[in-house]
Formats: structure tokens, sequence, C-alpha cells
């Protein structure tokens, strides 16, 4: 199964294509992501969450590549960026709240040419954006992320993820998968099974609080009742929320989970049982198992993972090598057999425990 | 706001304020306008009445046209600022394909309201939010556009675009077709096909393929890292003989869509009065229209303007919408008000909680919105304009001065500007003083007032001064308050407990108090009802006990 085959098969109609570090092959994931898509018939839609940092490879001097949308397909980007490649698009809305390099120009590609994306940052309005997209004509809405940049990825934004990863992240693959590993972990979050505690944490988000869930008397159905905080983060606030959660079974955080709260949560000695449950992986700012069970309100559909097996430092990894050690780190931290793909040499790596074998 | 509003927090207190975020035009063209507005003043009647007739005429389009409502409401809605590009215009700059759309946008949107206003046209639109037609325009930039309009420098826009981007697109095949030979050489070599500009790496360890590589002239080394050697595909001849051909092609390309972004930009120069006025007439209707919705979504009226001297405000049905929503949200019964404010001084008496502030804040609000052209939360309303309003509300608060000081410091004010036409609204000015040298001064100030020689000014004042009216022999209106055969619940009976926060009380207050205003002799007595109300909300009751043994020594003595 290709990658875009992968893709086609969630049937997800946004996907937010996000890089672990510079140079790690995003935009050529996401142009050969885009013209396979456009190869079977489906008609592709670009934005990007804010703006991707420089244009020229640090390394080679030389422009880093660009996302080159095939013809016919939905772009949103910056007025400001549009001035040597306005003319290949034909331009049906300009949206009137200005914001980085100008107003938000959407268009449809007539000729594929190379294009600078700049998007919004904010959540909200990458949504409505990937939303025109797919008004206008698009059949799935590719998003340009990055881990500094990460509302493309949050679940409420896109119904899917890919990260992309590589030698420009570190020179040894090992390393590399075990990063990948754990960044995929967080990424793989779970919802709380019970319901009614993702009914109760729910409700504490909307009111932007820090809740704590406790579970009533023991019994076969359990009950829980929420206990909400005066609270409205845990960043900096790390020791006085915990102080508060007695026997909390639950702690609700509608912001940013911090590193330092789940290293606290999992050391806590007047906590036993304590699990946590952020909106989204998005929220949560630490990367693998921290010792805490973490969950999250809204889970994520990480699709596939991409290497990169060459670096701007002069690095070639071996592809080989490389998608399998990524493949058996992920199979191995989170159980869960996700797709691993170079595809520049079309490597991919096989389903399941033969990846183990492999290794 | 504009010194329109005198004091510092008048049109905040009346409601203004409020009652203006909820005009909410539907594009930023409609915004902009509503920015400019600003109230009307005496001498601009006839002004005013013409742009109440336009408002009743939007409001009837609401009743009759609701499905050509929505349409124009979208319409408006996708709007597109123009106003930049219109400077860029008259800057005589050339546009880019985005501005270029904006202009675009304009023409085509101010069509479909032209459209809607054509078929709707019984109603009698203004031609001031009527937008001139821009086809000429919309036919040039977008040709051909029959659905949601689009701009690209299409080929039709130029012959020679046409014919230079056709010969680039041939050269560009026929460079594909060149690499492609290349690329079939190399496959033998790397068992797989590289793309057209992909660059190959070879791991140094295989040092035969790279040996191979380095040899092949279909191959160009470009660059070896510690583990690989890197190749590209080595351009032919003939290919790099057509890529420096579809350069020369694209440069060519580039300068004449320049051509056409420069020559359409300059063919819009001559419409710039038609585009600007476009651009205003759609946002005065969006306006109009979101004047006229406002009025539907309150039950509103507009006013009829006197062009009489002597200043005068009759209420009929009046409410304040910001509580009335309050009243309703909590299941409550909003009971409206009327008076006639037909000489120069009225005092309005009631126990508390009567509603003589909401009165006033109905009276302010009602007189600002008329003169602001917008509807008037009432059945009905005749009134003359004003220059300006003042609204003295109670603990008007100022970091440094007692309640009493910011009050004397805030009717200066008004004081100073007698000569013109105000009206002028007051709280229980000297409340927070003793009462006697309180009464003295909210005396003084309403007989300043009254004289003839000052008397521009409408004045309403609020008082639980017992004598005011008397004093200043002014007219008398009075909150008809708890009916006398109503009996409130007593401390010890089964609402006691209910009642510990107040909440019952409140609720029995709410509920038989009638809040509409009468107009009383001069000598009517001020309702004595602050202990009755203080038990209601809760008081302890010894307290109460107390308050009403003294309250009866003081009487009788």
């Amino acid at each position: 199964m290709s990658l875009a085959e992968v893709v086609i098969a969630k049937r997800v109609r946004s996907l937010a294509v996000v890089g672990t570090a510079k140079n790690v092959g995003k935009t050529v994931t996401m142009n050969y992501l885009a013209a396979e898509l456009s190869a079977r018939g489906l008609t592709v839609g670009f934005i990007s969450s804010g703006r991707d940092g420089e244009t020229i490879d640090s390394f080679t001097g030389e422009p880093k590549p660009s996302v080159v949308p095939p013809e016919g397909s939905w772009v949103a980007t910056a007025e400001g960026v549009l001035v040597d490649t306005g003319a290949s698009l034909e331009i049906v809305d300009v949206q009137e709240r200005p914001g980085l390099l100008g107003r938000l120009v959407l268009g449809r590609v007539i000729e594929p040419s190379p294009i600078e994306l700049v998007g919004p940052t904010g959540a909200k309005e990458l949504k409505a954006v990937a939303a025109s997209l797919l008004l206008y004509g698009a059949d799935i809405v590719l998003v340009d992320g990055a881990l500094d940049r990460i509302a493309a990825a949050s679940p409420l934004v896109t119904e899917g993820l890919i990260l992309a990863t590589g030698a420009s992240a570190h020179d040894n693959p090992r390393t590399i998968a075990q990063e990948t590993a754990a960044l995929a972990w967080t990424w793989l979050r779970p919802i709380p099974p019970d319901p009614k505690v993702v009914e109760l944490a729910g409700e504490a988000m909307k009111k932007g609080r820090v809740a704590f869930l406790d579970r009533g008397p023991s019994g076969p159905h359990p009950t829980y009742s929420a206990r909400v905080s005066r609270y409205e983060t845990v960043l900096g606030m790390e020791e006085q929320v915990l102080a508060e959660a007695g026997n909390a079974a639950y702690v609700a955080i509608p912001g940013a989970v911090t590193s330092k709260f789940l290293s606290l949560a999992s050391s806590w000695p007047e906590q036993k049982g304590l699990a946590v449950i952020a909106r989204d992986a998005a929220s949560v700012f630490s990367r693998g198992d921290p010792g805490v069970p973490l969950y999250v309100l809204h889970s994520a559909n990480l699709l596939a993972i991409t290497v990169n097996p060459v670096s701007y430092r002069g690095i070639s990894l071996d592809p080989k090598q490389l998608v399998m050690s990524v493949h058996r780190a992920v199979l191995k931290t989170v159980g869960t057999d996700i797709p691993v793909f170079d595809v520049v040499s079309g490597i991919r790596s096989p389903k399941g425990e033969s990846s183990l074998a492999m290794g | 706001m504009s010194r329109f509003f005198a004091g510092e927090s008048t049109a905040q207190s009346t409601g203004f304020e409020a009652a203006w975020e909820e005009i909410r035009p539907k594009s930023s063209l409609g915004r902009r306008v509503k920015a400019k507005e600003r109230p009307r003043l005496p001498g601009e009647e006839a002004a005013l009445k013409e742009e109440f007739h336009q408002l009743l005429k939007a409001v009837s389009f609401y009743e009759k046209y609701p499905e050509a409502a929505s349409k124009l409401e979208e319409t408006l809605e996708s709007l597109k600022d123009p106003f930049h590009v219109i400077t860029l215009l008259e800057d005589k700059k050339t546009l880019t394909p985005a501005e270029l759309f904006v202009v675009a946008h304009l023409a085509f949107s101010s069509g479909k309201v032209r459209a809607v206003l054509r078929e709707t046209k019984d109603v009698g639109w203004p031609g001031e939010v009527t937008p001139p037609s821009l086809s000429s325009i919309q036919k040039r930039l977008l040709p051909g556009t029959s659905g949601q309009p689009s701009f690209y420098i299409g080929d039709s826009f130029s012959p020679e675009l046409e014919k230079v981007r056709a010969e680039r697109k041939d050269r560009e095949r026929k460079w594909r077709e060149e690499m492609a030979k290349e690329a079939l050489a190399v496959e033998a070599l790397l068992s797989r096909r590289p793309g057209l500009r992909e660059e190959i790496a070879i791991r140094k360890t295989d040092s035969e393929l790279v040996r191979k590589a380095r040899l092949m002239p279909e191959l160009a080394e470009t660059r070896e890292t510690l583990t690989h050697v890197h190749f590209r595909l080595k351009a032919t001849r003939e290919a790099v003989r057509l890529e420096r051909e579809i350069n020369r092609l694209r440069q060519k390309e580039v300068s004449l869509e320049e051509e056409v972004l420069s020559s359409l930009s300059r063919e819009l120069v001559p419409n710039l009065g038609d585009i600007t006025r476009a651009a205003w007439a759609l946002g005065k209707l969006d306006y109009l229209l979101a004047k006229a919705r406002l009025y539907r979504s309150w039950g509103a009226s507009v006013p009829e303007i006197l062009d009489s001297s002597a200043p005068q405000v009759v209420l009929t049905g009046a409410f304040h919408p910001g509580v009335r929503k309050q009243v309703r949200e909590r299941g409550g019964r909003y009971q409206p008000i009327s008076i006639e404010l037909d000489s120069t001084v009225a005092v309005i008496t009631g126990p508390n909680m009567g509603g003589k502030t909401v009165a006033l804040a109905t009276i302010g609000l009602c007189v600002s919105l008329a003169q602001w052209a917008l509807p008037v939360p009432c059945e009905k309303m005749s009134f003359t304009l004003y220059d300006f309003i003042y609204f003295q509300p109670q603990s008007p608060g100022k970091p440094g001065l007692s309640s009493f000081a910011a009050e004397v410091v805030s009717l200066k004010e008004p004081l100073s500007r007698s000569g013109q036409k105000g009206l002028v609204l007051l709280d229980e000015i000297g409340r927070g003083t003793n009462p006697s040298q309180g009464l003295a001064l909210y005396a003084a100030v309403l007989q300043y007032f009254k004289e003839e020689k000052n008397g521009r000014c409408t004045v309403v004042a609020t008082t639980h001064f017992h004598g005011l009216p008397d004093l200043t022999g002014v007219s008398h209106w009075q909150v008809t308050g708890l009916c006398p055969s109503c009996k409130a619940p007593v401390g010890n009976g089964p609402d006691a407990d209910s009642s510990k926060d107040g909440s019952y009380g409140l609720n029995w207050l709410y509920d038989h108090m009638d809040y509409s205003l009468q107009r009383v002799g001069p000598d009517a007595k001020t309702p004595q009802d602050a202990l009755l109300v203080a038990r209601l909300l809760g008081l302890d009751k010894e307290i109460i006990k107390r308050a009403e043994k003294i309250f009866l020594n003081q009487n009788v003595s």
C-alpha cells in the first residue's frame, strides 16, 4: 500500500504533515503525496500553519524545495508571497482579515509552479480555511505544519496526521527511531475509556478550568464527580494544582500540559493513580511516556510516518535501515503498526511483526 | 463618542453603547459606514425624518421579501473591502491579481445587489444605497464568469501572452522528452528510473556503482558526503538549449503578464468614481439593513420628530432592551413605561427597586438612539432634537472623590451647557450627603434649569427626597409601585427560610411591583417602602423591627 493509498483508505478530508525537525522531508512528502493523490483523481488543497521559516537551505545555499501543487488543486496562501506565483493561480477569494504577509488568498492552480504557503496560525482559522478549500472543490486538504506550529496537527483542525522525520533530526538511526516513537506515543494517546469521564472532562474544558474528577464509592459501575478548580492553566502552577488533587482519579487540563506537570504527577507523594486528560496531543508539551496515564479528549489519527535518510549535514543513512528502525521502535513503544515510508526511494515498512523480525 | 454625550459615562449608562454593539453590518463596508455615523442635531430634522423613512422601507423589505433579504445578506457578507485598492488606483499604481480580484468581486457583487434591488423595487429603495452599474468592469475582469467570481490572467487578455505561453509549454514538453531519454539510460544502471530533477545518492561502499555512475555521460556528480556520492541527470545539449529558451519565454511571459495587469489597472482609473460610489452604496445598504434587523429583533419603532422649539419627549410603551433581556432571562415579566416630558423639569419618585433609574436610562436611550437615526425601543415616540444628553448615574465613582464630590464635579458640564438644548437625566443627586442640604442642592439645581433664561433643557430627576417636587414646582411622576392591597410575605411565614439570601423577597418584589409611571400632584407623598424592601431582601428581622420603631417615633415626634 502506498502512502496515498493509506490516506485514501482512512477517508480523511484534511491531513496535517508535520516535520519533527527542519530538513526532514516534509515538503517532499507533501509533494509526493499530492502527486499520488492527484494521479488517483483526487483534488488536493494546500494550506500552511503559519510560515515555514527560511526558504534557503542553510547547508547547500540552494533554495529549499517548495510545494508544487498539481494543476487543478486548491491553495490558500498570503497575498504577500504571491508576487512571483500569483499568475498561475485563479483567485477565487481574498479573505478580509489581514494575516502574516497580508490577506489570505484562495485560488485554483492553473499551472503547477512552486509556491510558498503562508497561512493562519490559530486552530480555528486553519480549520475554517481548510473547510473553505473543501467547499471550493478539494477532496482532501494537506496542512503544512511543524512541531513549533503544532495547531495544524490538532485533531480539532485536521482529521489525520503524518509525521515527517529523518537524518536532519539526528545522525543515528536508533536515536531517530526512539524520538519518533516517543512522539508517536504522545500522538496516539487514547480517549478515557469511561464515557462519564469524557463528559465531565469536556465540560471542565469548556469552562476553561483545570478540574479534578473524583471517583465515587466503588461498585460495578464507577461514578465520578467533577471538582472544578480556580486554575485556568497548570503552566507555572504545577505544584499548586497537584496539591489540590486529593484522591482524584483524573485531572482534566484545558490548556498546555507541561512536561514538568507530568513528571511531578508521576512522582507526587500523595498521588497514586492520578491520570491526566489533555484536550489533544497538540496540548501536550512532553514526548514519550511520562510515567503517568495520559489521555486526550480528542484523539489524533496518526496515519503514517515518513523518513528522510539524507541530512543537510552530509549524512545519508541507509533508507531501508532507517525505515525499519523507526517502524520497529514505534511498534514496540505504542503497539500500533504505523506504516513508515521513504517516499524518495519508495521503501516502506512491511506490515506488523515482519519488521521486528527484519530488525 | 462625541460631545453629544455629555458626562463621562452617559453613552454607557443609558445603554447606548450596548445597543450600538447590536448593530452588526455584514461587511467591512457596512462597518465603515457605521464608524462614520454621528448624532443628528437640532436643525437636521428633515434629514433625520428621511432616514427613518428609509429605515421603514428596509424593515418592509425584510417582511415582504425574506428570501431576497437572505440572498442580499449573503452577498453583503462576502464583500471585500476595496478601499485599499481604490487608494492604489488613485495613486496610479498597478494592481496585483489579488487586488484586481477585489475590484472584480465588487463589480460582481454590485451586479447581484442591483438585481435584488430591481426585483424588489416596490420597496422604494433610496438612491444612495443603490450601487452604480459596474458591468463594464465585470465584463473586462471576469470574461465568461457566470457563477462565483474568479480572476486569472488568462490568455484572453493578450493574444501575445497566449502565443508565448503556448510556445513555452511546447518547449517544456520537448525538454521533458529529451530528459526522459537520459533517465531511461540511467534506469539500466540503478534499476529504477530517476525523476527528471531528482538527486540520486549512491553509497560509497558500493564503489563499483559509484565508478559506473561517474563514467555515465547522462549523470553529473553534484556533491559527496561522508557516506554517499550524489548525482543528477545531466542535461543534453538540446535540453540545455531548451532550458534557455524556456527561461527566455518565461521572462517574456512575466513581462506580458505585468503588461496585462498594468493595462487593466489603467483602464480602471476612469471608473474610480463609480467604484468608490458602489463601495459606499453597498456599505450604506449593509448598515441600513443592520438597523432594520435591530428594529425587528427589538420590536422597535421610529420616532415622530417634532419641529417645536420647546423641548419635548413623549414615550409610550418604552423599554430598555438590556434590562428587558435580563428580566426575560430570569423568566420575569417586563413592564414598559410611558411618560410625557412636556415641561422643562420633571421629577420621578417611587419606591426602592421601582425602576426609577431604568426609567431614566430608557428615556436617555430612546432619545440618543433616535438622534443617531436608529430604531427606538418603544411603541411610540415623539421628540425634539437635543444638542446633548447628560446622564448623571448613581455613584459615578472617581478616584480621590467621594460620590457626592464626583456628582458635583460632573454636574458642572450640563449646567455650563444649559444655554443649549439638552436632555439632562439626574439620578438622585445629593443622596450622598446630609438629607437637608442634599435636598436644598437638588432643588436649587432643578430651579436653575427651570428658569426661563436657562429653560432650553429637558430635565428628569429621580429622588427619594420628600418635598422636592413641591419645592421646585415641577411636574411630578411616580412609579406606581407596590399595590396597597398586596400583602408582602412576613418574615416568620413559610417563606422566611427561603428568603435568607433575599431571592424569595426579590422575586416577590419583581412580581408585585408596578413599574408604570403616573403623573401625580407636586405634593404627592414620596413612597416610604425602604424598610419593606429591606425586609424582603432578607435583612435581619431584629434590625428591621428596630428601624420600624425608630421611624415611627420620628414621625410621631
